[in-house]
């Protein structure tokens, strides 16, 4: 599962997603990639399905990108417990995701065997994706 | 390549506020600088850019930018934003180009052919560059390169001094030794990393934190022992 391996403080505020990924919104190593179309947390297990989805679908055949990395802790407090007494233990980690990020990018694929892999990854996530494939404005 | 036109008419007004009107109005922002000359802030049709980028030459392909009082001039792409969720054009930049002076393109670089190394021996071809930056004439600027990679086995490369140059018009500004495209083994993932990352999950690895100090040491405790109280 992926998380930092260094951090500087152990836990977090929420924040908000406000507005678009300017950045890592365009295809930067493969031919193919999934973006998203909404804002939200992918969570570090959810990237992780997606990633056994896409690699069990190429066989070994292509190579794969992960273009976002859960680094934001997020904190739950035990079952019944009261409220107060501080925040929780810390249970997880999410990427935060704009709208337009890409959030994988394959190569080595063709076409329909690029889409399938993708979509079987886009089943795993909370966050509505699509398929994009490099164009000219990708150069 | 030389009988497109694009026409443009000058901008006036600047600013977020009149850029979003534009685009509202179906037309698209746009600069164009170079030249020794001035900067200028036009307008052009979005159709007349996508014509462009979507021809064989792609962004260097050079057109004539006819601005509406300013006369014409031969000019490429040399920038553009785009909206990153629904992809749309939002901005262009153009360069006047000098047909006599060279100037520096990034020409894309393709592929051709399935390697003998992904065929047969279960390789794939990683391609590290694809675009190739040379120094030329504008009427000399190529579409494209095209590679030859049916012959590539594993661990083999195609550098950018491979690349098919005619010297005596262009001049390779990308390092030579730079390798462009390769074959190589895939990665050994699969099966065993998914039960291996269980164990790891229930071990609740925590990462490291950097500035751990006494008093972060001392919350942690006094955390650990509330949540114990709380629990009772």
């Amino acid at each position: 599962m992926l998380m930092p391996k260094k951090i500087k403080y152990r836990k977090q505020q929420r924040g908000r997603l406000r507005g678009k990924a300017w950045r890592g919104s365009r295809l930067a190593f493969g031919d193919y990639g999934l973006k998203a179309l909404g804002s939200g947390r992918l969570t570090s297990r959810e990237i992780e399905a997606a990633r056994i989805a896409i690699t069990r679908y190429m066989k070994r055949g292509g190579k794969l990108w992960i273009r976002i990395f859960p680094d934001r802790p997020f904190t739950k407090k035990p079952a019944e417990t009261r409220m107060g007494k501080g925040k929780g233990p810390v249970e997880g980690w999410v990427a935060a995701v704009r709208a337009g990020r890409i959030l994988f990018e394959v190569e080595g694929l063709t076409l329909a065997e690029a889409q399938k892999a993708l979509s079987l990854a886009a089943h795993k996530l909370c966050l509505r994706s699509t398929f994009i494939r490099r164009g000219p404005f990708d150069a | 390549m030389e009988k497109l036109v694009v026409e443009a008419q000058p901008r006036e007004r600047k600013g977020k506020n009149a850029a979003r009107q534009l685009r509202r109005a179906g037309r698209l922002p746009a600069v164009i600088y170079g030249g020794k000359q001035e900067s200028l802030a036009v307008s052009v049709e979005p159709r007349a850019v996508e014509r462009i980028m979507y021809s064989e030459a792609g962004h260097n392909t050079v057109f004539t930018l006819e601005v509406k009082g300013k006369g014409k001039t031969p000019a490429m792409v040399r920038d553009w934003q785009m909206e990153p969720v629904k992809g749309s054009l939002l901005h262009v930049d153009f360069l006047r180009v000098a047909l006599d002076e060279r100037l520096r393109v990034k020409v894309p670089m393709h592929t051709r052919g399935e390697a003998k190394g992904v065929k047969q021996e279960g390789g794939i071809l990683e391609v590290i560059h694809r675009e190739v930056e040379v120094e030329c004439l504008p009427t000399d600027i190529p579409e494209e390169f095209v590679v030859d990679v049916s012959e590539l086995g594993i661990n083999q490369s195609i550098r950018a001094n491979d690349l098919p140059i005619d010297a005596s018009k262009l001049r390779l500004l990308t390092d030579a030794n730079q390798v462009l495209v390769h074959v190589v083994m895939p990665r050994a993932v699969e099966e065993e990393k998914p039960a291996e990352e269980v164990v790891v999950e229930e071990g609740a690895a925590e990462p490291e934190v950097i500035s751990k100090g006494k008093a972060e040491k001392a919350e942690g405790e006094a955390e650990e022992a509330s949540t114990e109280g709380e629990k009772k």
